[in-house]
C-alpha cells in the first residue's frame, strides 16, 4: 500500500529538471517536498500524477503503475486553477463529474466541504470576485470534492490568513485522521515540521536528504541554544568557548557541542541576576536544515 | 465518452449564457434582417423614380440633355447629313462644326462639362471616328456611337445607290434578341455564392479562434492542471470542439431562418441587381443540408488547428500571433475556392478548390449553388475532407497533449512535434 517513486528522472531538452529520485511513502500522514524555486518539486508532481511523461524510472501507487485510471487522487496546484468568471457552484459540480462522480454525490460533498471550510456563501459567486484566500479555499474544494486517496497539495497555505491558515490546517488533521496520503510542498518549513513524519529536499533536481523528519533532526544532535534576555551576555559566552551564531532582535543563537555547555552558561546568568525570558536547547529547525544542505549544495 | 460528454455540456452552457456570445448573436441576427431588408427598400425608392424614366422619351424637344456632342466631318463622308441622330441618341443634343474649330473645339471638352466631340477622317475610303471625351464611363458609349454612325453611313451608301427606303429602313433596325437563361441564372446564383461563402468563412474563423481563446484561458487561469489531471486530454480536446461547433451551428441556422423568413415575408419578387432576376431559389433543401455539412466539417478542420494553436501560448494576448498560420491558410484557401467561383470560366479550378479539404468547406457550398456538381465530385470532396479532419484530430490530440502544461515561452511547431514525440 501507498507510493513508491524509484530512480525517476525527468528532462526537458538538456536541462535535468528532477534526476533519479527515489522515496517511499507507504503510511497515511503528510509528506513534505520541499526545494527551493525550480528545484524540480512542481515536475516531480506532475510525474506521480502522470500528466508528464518520466524518461527513466517507475512510479508506482498500490503495487500498479500511476496512471489517471488507477489513482484517485486530488491535486492543489501552487497557482489558482478555477475559471474567473463561471459560478463557483457549476464549476466544483463539473470537476466532481470529470473525477467520475455521480450528480448526486458531487452535490451533497461540494455542500459539505463548502460548509467545512466556511465558503457557503460563495456557492453563487464567481472566483473573480473573491479574495485570494477565498479563492484558495475553492480550489481546495476542487481537490477534495471526490475523496480521493492521494492528495498532493503544492503551497496550500500560501495567500491565505491566520484565521483561514487555521481552518485549512483542521482540513489537513481531518484529512490525517481519515487516512489518507497527502504529499505536501511548500517553502513555509515551520507547516512542514508541523505535519510531515517525511521529507525529501531536492535541489536543482537532486535530493540532498530524505528520511524521517524526527530521526534526521535528531542525528543532528541537541547543539542549538536559544535565550532570550534584554542584557548582553556575549562576554560570558566567548569564556565558556560557546560560538554565536546569529544575534536575533529579542536574544542570541549559539551553537553548543554539547549540553553541560549550555548548563555552564545558564550558571553564570543565574549568578550575575539576568533577567531571563527563554532558555531552550534544542535540534536544529528543518528550517536551518534545509539552509545548511540547499545552501551548501549552492 | 463520458468525460467527453461532460467537457461538451459544460463548454456548451457557459459559452451560451457569455454576453460575448448574447450580443454577437442579436448583432449578426440584426445585420441579416437589414441585408434582406435593403432590396425591398431599393426597390420601392426606384420605383418611384421610375414613374418618370428619360430613355423611356422619344421626343427630341422634351427629353432632358446629358449634353452635346460635337461632330466634324473633316472628309464629307456623312454629307452633313445627321439628321437620324438624334432618334438613335436623344439625350445629346448634335451640333455639326467645321474642320477649324477642331482645336477650340477639344479645349472645351477638355475644360468644360458634358461635352463631347467626335472628328470623322477618312481613311482608304473608309471613316475613321475620333472621339474625346473628359472622363471614361461618362458621355455617350463609343460602342453605341459606332453603331449610330455606322448605320448613318450605310443609309447614306444605300441611298446613294438608289436601294429603296423600305430596304434602307428594315437595313437599318434592330433585331431583337430574348434571352431564355435554361441553367442556374449566373447573377443571382453568384449573389447567393458570395454571401454562403463569406458566411461559412466568418463563421468558420470566428469559431476556430474562439476555441483558441478558450484554450488559452484556460491555461492562463491555470484550469488545465485540474482538467488535465481529472481526464483525458482527447476528451478535453474534442469535447470542447464539439460543443463550440454546436454553438456555431445554431448561430448559423438562426441566421440562415432569420435570412429565410425576412426573405419570405419582405424580400420583393421582382428585385433585379445589374438587370438580372435576384432570388434565392437556389437555396434548396439539398443545398442548405450540404452548406450544414460544409461548415461541420470545415469547423472541425480549422477548429483541432485552432485548439493546438492555443495550447502553445500561456497569455491570451499571444492567440493571435499563435493561429497566424491557420489564419494564412484559412485566408488563401478562401481566395482560392472564392477566385474560380466569380470567374466561372476556370473549371479546373473550381474543381480543386472543391475538393482540396483546405479549401472544400468554402468553395463546394457556393459550385452546388451556381452549378450542377458530379456526385463524384462531391463525394471525393467530402472523403478527402473527413479523411484529413480524422488525420488532424489524432496529430492534434498528441500536439495539445505535450503543449497544454508547457509555460513560458510561445512554443514553435518544431519545439511542439519534437516534444510530442516523446
Amino acid at each position: 500500500m501507498g507510493l513508491v517513486v524509484s530512480e525517476s528522472t525527468k528532462t526537458y531538452g538538456e536541462k535535468i529538471a528532477v534526476n533519479k529520485i527515489n522515496f517511499t511513502f507507504d503510511k497515511p500522514g503528510v509528506f513534505g517536498l520541499l526545494g527551493t524555486n525550480g528545484a524540480g518539486k512542481t515536475t516531480t508532481i506532475r510525474m506521480i500524477l502522470g500528466i508528464i511523461d518520466k524518461n527513466s524510472g517507475e512510479i508506482m501507487w498500490n503495487n500498479k503503475p500511476v496512471k489517471r485510471e488507477n489513482v484517485n487522487f486530488g491535486y492543489l496546484p501552487e497557482e489558482r486553477g478555477l475559471y474567473p468568471k463561471s459560478k463557483v457552484s457549476e464549476q466544483l459540480f463539473y470537476f466532481g463529474k470529470l473525477k467520475g462522480m455521480n450528480a448526486k454525490d458531487a452535490k451533497k460533498s461540494l455542500s459539505y466541504w463548502l460548509e467545512r471550510l466556511k465558503a457557503t456563501e460563495y456557492y453563487n459567486s464567481v472566483p473573480e470576485q473573491l479574495s485570494k484566500g477565498n479563492q484558495q479555499k475553492i480550489q481546495l474544494v476542487t481537490a477534495l470534492i471526490h475523496d480521493p486517496e492521494l492528495l498532493i497539495l503544492d503551497e496550500p497555505f500560501s495567500g491565505l490568513d491566520p484565521i483561514n491558515t487555521d481552518i485549512f490546517k483542521s482540513v489537513v488533521y481531518e484529512l490525517v485522521e481519515k487516512n489518507k496520503y497527502i504529499i505536501m510542498s511548500s517553502h513555509q518549513m515551520s507547516t512542514v515540521e508541523e505535519y510531515c513524519k517525511e521529507i525529501l529536499i531536492l535541489d536543482k533536481g537532486n535530493t540532498v536528504l530524505k528520511g524521517n523528519l524526527r530521526e534526521i533532526k535528531s542525528s543532528y544532535g541537541r547543539n542549538n541554544l536559544s535565550i532570550q534576555c534584554e542584557d548582553n551576555i556575549l562576554d560570558m559566552a566567548k569564556d565558556l568557548n560557546i560560538g554565536l551564531k546569529e544575534k536575533t532582535p529579542f536574544g542570541y543563537e549559539f551553537k553548543i557541542q554539547n549540553d553541560q555547555q549550555a548548563y555552564l552558561l545558564l550558571g553564570k546568568m543565574l549568578e550575575a541576576s539576568i533577567k531571563l525570558d527563554k532558555f531552550e536547547i534544542r535540534e536544529p529547525s528543518l528550517h536551518e536544515i534545509f539552509i545548511e544542505k540547499v545552501g551548501a549544495a549552492k | 465518452m463520458r468525460d467527453l460528454l461532460n467537457v461538451f455540456t459544460y463548454t456548451f452552457k457557459e459559452h451560451l449564457k457569455k454576453k460575448a456570445f448574447i450580443v454577437s448573436t442579436c448583432i449578426v441576427v440584426i445585420l441579416t434582417i437589414i441585408m434582406m431588408l435593403i432590396p425591398a427598400a431599393i426597390t420601392k425608392f426606384s420605383k418611384s423614380d421610375e414613374l418618370t424614366p428619360p430613355q423611356n422619351q422619344t421626343g427630341t424637344g422634351e427629353t432632358q440633355k446629358e449634353g452635346t456632342l460635337y461632330i466634324i466631318d473633316k472628309d464629307n463622308s456623312f454629307k452633313q447629313d445627321f439628321s437620324t441622330f438624334n432618334l438613335a441618341l436623344p439625350t445629346y443634343t448634335y451640333e455639326v462644326k467645321s474642320v477649324d474649330q477642331e482645336g477650340s473645339l477639344i479645349d472645351s471638352v477638355k475644360n468644360g462639362e458634358d461635352q463631347y466631340l467626335v472628328v470623322i477622317n477618312e481613311n482608304n475610303g473608309i471613316p475613321e471616328i475620333n472621339y474625346y471625351f473628359k472622363d471614361y464611363m461618362k458621355g455617350p458609349d463609343p460602342v453605341l456611337l459606332n453603331t449610330i454612325f455606322k448605320n448613318i453611313y450605310a443609309n447614306s451608301l444605300l441611298k446613294d445607290t438608289n436601294v429603296s427606303q423600305e430596304i434602307v429602313n428594315k437595313l437599318s433596325s434592330p433585331i431583337v434578341i430574348l434571352e431564355n437563361e435554361m441553367g442556374k441564372g449566373l447573377v443571382q446564383t453568384q449573389v447567393a455564392c458570395m454571401i454562403v461563402m463569406m458566411l461559412l468563412f466568418f463563421s468558420i474563423y470566428y469559431y476556430g479562434y474562439w476555441i483558441a481563446m478558450s484554450v488559452a484561458s484556460e491555461k492562463t487561469s491555470r484550469v488545465m492542471e485540474i482538467l488535465i489531471t481529472s481526464t483525458k486530454p482527447a476528451s478535453i480536446i474534442v469535447g470542447k470542439t464539439l460543443a463550440m461547433g454546436l454553438l456555431g451551428l445554431s448561430q448559423l441556422v438562426l441566421i440562415l431562418a432569420t435570412g429565410m423568413v425576412t426573405y419570405k415575408l419582405a424580400f420583393p419578387k421582382d428585385f433585379k441587381l445589374f438587370g438580372a432576376l435576384f432570388d434565392f431559389s437556389s437555396f434548396t433543401p439539398l443545398s442548405i443540408t450540404m452548406i450544414i455539412i460544409y461548415f461541420i466539417l470545415g469547423y472541425f478542420l480549422y477548429a483541432m488547428l485552432n485548439a493546438v494553436a492555443g495550447a502553445t501560448v500561456s497569455k491570451a494576448e499571444d492567440v493571435n500571433s499563435a493561429i497566424m498560420p491557420i489564419s494564412m491558410i484559412s485566408i488563401i484557401a478562401f481566395y482560392f475556392a472564392y477566385m474560380p467561383a466569380v470567374i466561372p470560366t476556370a473549371k479546373n479550378l473550381s474543381f480543386i478548390a472543391s475538393v482540396v479539404p483546405f479549401s472544400a468547406p468554402f468553395s463546394m457550398p457556393g459550385r452546388l449553388l451556381t452549378s450542377n456538381v458530379p456526385f463524384w465530385q462531391i463525394a471525393l470532396s467530402l472523403f478527402l475532407l473527413i479523411a484529413c479532419i480524422l488525420l488532424f484530430v489524432s496529430i492534434s490530440i498528441k500536439l495539445y497533449s505535450s503543449a497544454v502544461l508547457h509555460y513560458g515561452k510561445r512554443l514553435k511547431i518544431s519545439e511542439l512535434i519534437k516534444m510530442s514525440r516523446k
